[in-house]
């Protein structure tokens, strides 16, 4: 019940905002092609979504590839820093080196180097997406209070032991947290890959309906958007509460002892 | 018989970033089997240290400990170790964090531990919880389970460092008399570190006190109270004696 209401209130600060939106854009008369209103908005979409889907299907298959890779790159790449100093003392200078390059300034590279396909599109999103899951996964194995260390050692635990049964799901909340932002990083990055040169997906459209100053379609494409980031954000949610329920029930549990 | 304990000549010198830190220096001492020996001192005296050094979590510089006529090395079977925080596993169950301790250890059977760590989580009133979660306990009751936890694979020698630092006064008491009980049906060997003199007097058979940094035996105090000893039994003129005694030789050590 409470939650219910809890929704309530961004729902309603939605709600009221559209309706200022609408109302702005009646009174003023602003023209359609500077700021359409919502209801014009929701009926582009109704009225074109196939079309949209068609785009956001495309999208959301880089971003889901650019992701996975991600995941199956950061996890490894973890483990060994955590598990092996020199591989710590290697890789780390590179990563942190690499991350301090604008990804958006290195993408028009990939156009030329892999042309106008998916994997371009695919990198960027990877490479946006890596850096997060990575260092969030390393802290959860790093972090960990040194009497939990000092009792698996009093209990004769090997390194290896001591690895699976307290370092790694140790991890796995601050994994989360990782991925949560790693799959909105993903979206992000096969969008700038579109920008570059495409012809399909919701970044390609935003351009194309920029070009032609149709507003109406950028915003409907944008809302696509929006959801979609919404839907790999839940996705990605979905996942925790399944694989760490112990951590999502405690999280939530603290959040009522706090706000009350 | 062998001493549960045998302590000689130990010392003991952390290197540190800027020079050393000399924690221990010529600490001899031993304990029968099943006493209940606490260790007192001012802060920083190196208590924590001797606890991990019958543990086999630090090594010595000097001299050498044994435990159950062992000779410690390493970490080892003999020991059970309740630390001041409970140490629990917020991914495990009540029943799988005591579960722990045998599933790591070799050579237990674990399905007949099983079996016993439901035992022990009757014997700490924490019947009906082995399925909840570490937060879902309060502070004494996550104890208590830490305390299971250090019995399960029936060590002879249990270490205590502050177990009870992290709880209420309340929860203290209740704490202590529980823990007399458990000691007194499962007739363990135990050291037991704390600050408080007043919780030291009434578990004890005897208590140490250590000399503040670098920490060595001040003075070994036998504490002549009948058992089981009550919350009333604090109010007794020979438990305050006790108190007064120990707080003095604090007290020359630069405590309070």
């Amino acid at each position: 019940m409470s939650k219910f209401k809890d929704a309530l209130y961004p729902l309603g600060a939605a709600l009221g905002l559209l309706v200022i939106w609408q109302g702005s854009v009646y009174v003023f008369s602003i023209p359609d092609y500077l700021l359409p209103g919502p209801i014009l908005v929701i009926g582009e979409i109704f009225s074109r979504w196939s079309f949209l889907l068609d785009h956001a299907l495309v999208t959301l298959y880089e971003t889901g590839v650019g992701f996975g890779a991600a995941i199956l790159f950061a996890i490894p790449i973890s483990v060994a820093v955590v598990w092996w100093k020199p591989v710590e003392k290697t890789v780390m200078p590179f990563m942190v080196f690499l991350q301090t390059i604008p990804k958006i300034a290195v993408a028009p590279l990939f156009i030329i180097w892999f042309g106008f396909g998916y994997f371009p599109k695919m990198l960027t999103s990877f490479l946006l997406a890596y850096f997060p899951i990575v260092i969030e996964l390393i802290t959860g194995l790093r972090d960990i209070e040194p009497e939990v260390l000092d009792l698996s050692k009093s209990m004769s635990a090997k390194p290896l032991q001591t690895f699976i049964k307290i370092r790694i799901p140790n991890s796995l909340p601050y994994m989360f947290n990782g991925l949560k932002l790693g799959a909105l990083l993903a979206l992000v990055g096969a969008v700038i890959g579109e920008f570059l040169g495409s012809s399909k997906g919701l970044g390609f459209l935003v351009i194309y309906a920029n070009d032609r100053l149709d507003t109406t379609l950028l915003f409907a494409d944008l809302v696509v958007l929006l959801l979609l980031g919404k839907l790999t954000f839940s996705v990605v949610e979905w996942v925790e509460r399944y694989a760490i329920s112990w951590h999502v029930v405690m999280r939530e549990k603290e959040k009522i002892m706090f706000s009350t | 018989m062998t001493d549960a304990i045998q302590v000689k000549g130990c010392q003991l010198i952390y290197p540190m970033k800027d020079g050393t830190i000399h924690a221990l220096e010529d600490v001899t001492f031993s304990a029968t089997e099943g006493e209940f020996l606490s260790i007192v001192g001012p802060s920083g005296c190196g208590k924590s240290t001797l606890i991990k050094l019958l543990a086999g979590l630090l090594p010595t510089t000097k001299g050498e400990a044994r435990v159950e006529g062992e000779l410690v090395r390493g970490p080892h079977k003999n020991v059970g170790i309740v630390f001041q925080n409970a140490v629990l596993l917020a991914w495990r169950t009540v029943l799988r964090n005591i579960m722990l301790q045998v599933e790591v250890r070799k050579g237990f059977d674990k399905q007949t531990y099983l079996g016993k760590a439901m035992e022990l989580i009757k014997l700490a009133g924490l019947d009906g919880f082995q399925n909840r979660f570490p937060w879902e306990l309060s502070g004494g009751m996550q104890q208590r389970v830490s305390f299971c936890r250090a019995l399960i694979h029936d060590p002879p020698l249990l270490l205590m460092d502050e177990p009870f630092g992290a709880l209420d006064a309340m929860t203290r008491d209740e704490m202590n008399v529980w823990l007399q009980r458990i000691w007194m049906e499962k007739t363990k060997t135990v050291l037991f570190v704390t600050h408080d003199i007043s919780e030291a007097v009434f578990l004890s058979d005897r208590v140490m006190v250590l000399s503040a940094r670098p920490g060595t035996v001040k003075e070994i105090i036998k504490v002549d109270l009948p058992r089981p000893r009550k919350l009333e039994t604090t109010e007794r003129i020979e438990f305050m004696q006790y108190i007064t005694r120990i707080r003095k030789l604090m007290h020359e050590e630069g405590f309070y």
